[in-house]
């Protein structure tokens, strides 16, 4: 059991966006997060990595919460955000090197790896680049190896599909499939129902700051009892029920 | 076209004062008064003390400054991107326009030179070949290079116009005719020179903006980086907005970066050091007011007087540093790091405090020099570290995390 989220209601000052929301993230699964626009996915997502306090309900991440053990939680946990932020005065090796630091990782054996994702993503000769000179693109991808180079337990990526060419989005399933298969938790938000849908294991489908339900494809299609659905047929029937 | 420069001049000089104010703040405005004061002071020390007003170096240095006094000032257009689609079809009424952008680009120059040719005027009269009357034959010349240099600017900016040509024997021209001010009767010649050249340079000016068409584009582009520089003065002072502050590399400092070991509890250390390094907003803050404050306790002699400015100028240069603090808090990474938050306030410290030991450190020294060492400058330079430690150690961390 990885990621454990129950009963969260919670939401920006005081103002519940959330209503009870529970579901798991297992270890070995990839979890799709499926809602519209204000569903709640990115509430949900800053939830989990501590930006905004739980009014009720408890997250906990192997049974650590972060009010009961903030460095061990923040270390089983890497972040893909939606839009990547980077530090504008460090060069993209000094970003990877603080991150080492941060994560207490053994710098030779991380770099072993970061140079193995820096190479897949054809960032490995622009480790002296400071960010402005990166597109938009490129930036996501330094979030990605950022992210993947550490031994956290739970990925958490927000909206990973958009703005990464196709031979990226490849490469980054790829590296979510062995993760994956290397046994972590990995929590996806995503719009692109088709990639989600041959990607993720099950699905957490919010809807107004409610789970309406998870599942697996198969569960789903019986819940909405849709026989031959894809996911897209799903995820419009849900919005229909308002 | 009148209108709309006009709404354009009266944009201008709102925004102009608005930054102004902002650069002219209190604290500056102290340093800068003590600072003119403390120059103005040694300058007519010095002119009374020139022994031998004919050394050979005198008349060039002269002309040179005289020179400089004439490039500054640019002729400020304010015309705007958008202006090359939307005013294209008035492209005809752009020459009153532009008159009118000429006239008022003059105050600044006018000013400029008007100011430094009377704080010269000392210099120029104990030359003694020269009477006060070619004063007037000065500014005049003065005033009618930049006049054809304006002439000059504009004309680059029709078509079919060869750009930048001979500007090497127009330099050297002005330096002559800038020259010739300094020597009794030559000056007429250069004087005649320079109304002539003038003149004739606004007699083509006419006939090219008859016959040719307006270079939007360049002078567009001109004006875009006039604007530039000016708020990239401003920005050295106060936060422009839109113009961010630059990242330089600064790979000398790298050396520096490096005393920083790789090890989790430096984590936020080797962020703030590189983020104040290479940012150019707070390093530039404190090398402003460190050499400044340099500058200012060199002139001062009395050592009660450099221990209380060399106190206000640590506390200024501290309290002015203690939002980088917080410079990264937009970054989510910062809160999502599995370090300690305790880390943080202390490798700000650790920051600060080297950064306040080498202002103080600095300061002693100047200390020591100008007012030699006393018992008095002993415990001075004393009061200024424990000042940095108290400031460091009960201050700052009261004021963030109030």
């Amino acid at each position: 059991m990885s990621l454990e989220i129950n009963q969260l209601t919670g939401g920006y000052a005081h103002v519940p966006v959330l209503k009870d929301v529970s579901f798991t993230v297992a270890n070995n699964q990839v979890v799709g997060l499926i809602g519209l626009n204000g569903a709640g996915k990115s509430t949900t997502i800053k939830h989990i990595i501590g930006l905004l306090t739980p009014q009720k309900g408890t997250i906990t991440l192997d049974g650590v919460t972060l009010q009961s053990n903030p460095t061990v939680y923040r270390q089983k946990m890497a972040y893909v955000p939606e839009t990547p932020v980077l530090y504008p005065e460090l060069t993209l090796r000094e970003h990877l090197e603080l991150t080492m630091m941060a994560y207490d990782l053994n710098i030779e054996e991380t770099w072993v790896k970061a140079n193995e994702l820096l190479k897949r993503f054809r960032l490995d000769n622009k480790l002296d680049w400071f960010p402005v000179h990166f597109s938009k693109g490129m930036r996501q991808k330094v979030m990605i190896v950022n992210a993947f180079m550490t031994n956290a337990d739970l990925f958490i990526i927000d909206e990973p599909f958009t703005g990464l060419d196709p031979l990226a989005i490849h490469d980054l399933l790829t590296i979510i499939a062995e993760k994956k298969a290397a046994g972590a938790a990995i929590l996806m938000s995503t719009h692109i129902l088709a990639t989600a849908q041959q990607y993720a294991d099950s699905f957490v489908l919010l809807n107004q700051g409610r789970v309406r339900t998870t599942g697996t494809l198969a569960e789903l299609k019986l819940e909405f009892d849709m026989a031959d659905a894809n996911l897209d047929d799903i995820y419009l029937q849900m919005t229909k029920e308002g | 076209m009148q209108e709309l420069w006009q709404k354009r001049v009266q944009k201008h000089v709102q925004e102009q004062v608005k930054y102004l104010r902002l650069v002219f703040n209190d604290h500056f405005v102290i340093a800068i008064i003590f600072l003119l004061g403390a120059l103005g002071y040694t300058y007519a020390n010095a002119v009374k003390g020139i022994v031998n007003p004919q050394v050979w170096w005198m008349k060039p240095g002269l002309s040179l400054v005289l020179l400089a006094t004439v490039s500054f000032g640019r002729l400020a257009t304010l015309l705007k991107e958008a202006d090359h689609v939307f005013l294209r079809p008035k492209e005809s009424d752009l020459v009153w326009y532009l008159k009118a952008a000429r006239l008022y680009s003059s105050w600044l120059p006018l000013i400029a030179i008007g100011f430094i040719t009377l704080l010269l005027a000392p210099l120029l009269l104990i030359t003694k070949t020269w009477s006060s009357w070619n004063f007037i034959f000065l500014l005049w010349t003065l005033l009618a290079i930049k006049d054809r240099r304006f002439t000059m600017q504009l004309q680059q900016w029709y078509q079919a116009n060869q750009r930048q040509k001979g500007w090497f024997m127009w330099f050297l021209i002005d330096w002559l005719v800038i020259a010739s001010q300094l020597y009794q009767w030559v000056n007429l010649v250069g004087f005649v020179i320079a109304l002539i050249s003038a003149y004739y340079q606004r007699q083509q000016l006419g006939k090219i903006q008859k016959t040719q068409l307006f270079d939007w584009l360049q002078a567009v582009s001109d004006e875009d980086s006039r604007i530039g520089r000016i708020y990239r003065l401003y920005n050295l002072f106060t936060d422009v907005p839109g113009l961010s502050s630059q990242v330089k590399r600064r790979r000398y400092l790298d050396g520096l970066l490096k005393l920083i070991a790789i090890r989790p509890a430096n984590t936020y250390l080797y962020l703030y050091t590189r983020g104040f390094l290479r940012g150019t907003e707070f390093s530039g803050l404190y090398l402003r007011l460190v050499l400044l404050g340099g500058i200012i306790l060199c002139f001062s002699h009395l050592w009660w007087l450099s221990f209380a400015l060399g106190c206000l100028l640590i506390y200024l240069v501290g309290f002015q540093l203690l939002p980088f603090y917080n410079q990264y808090d937009q970054i989510i990474f910062t809160h999502l790091y599995p370090v300690a938050p305790a880390s943080q306030m202390h490798a700000f410290k650790q920051l600060l405090r080297t950064l306040l030991l080498v202002q103080a450190t600095f300061f002693s020294i100047i200390l020591l020099v100008t007012l030699g060492v006393t018992v008095e400058v002993g415990l001075s330079i004393v009061g200024l570290f424990g000042l940095v430690i108290g400031f460091i150690q009960v201050y700052l961390p009261n004021r963030l995390s109030a």
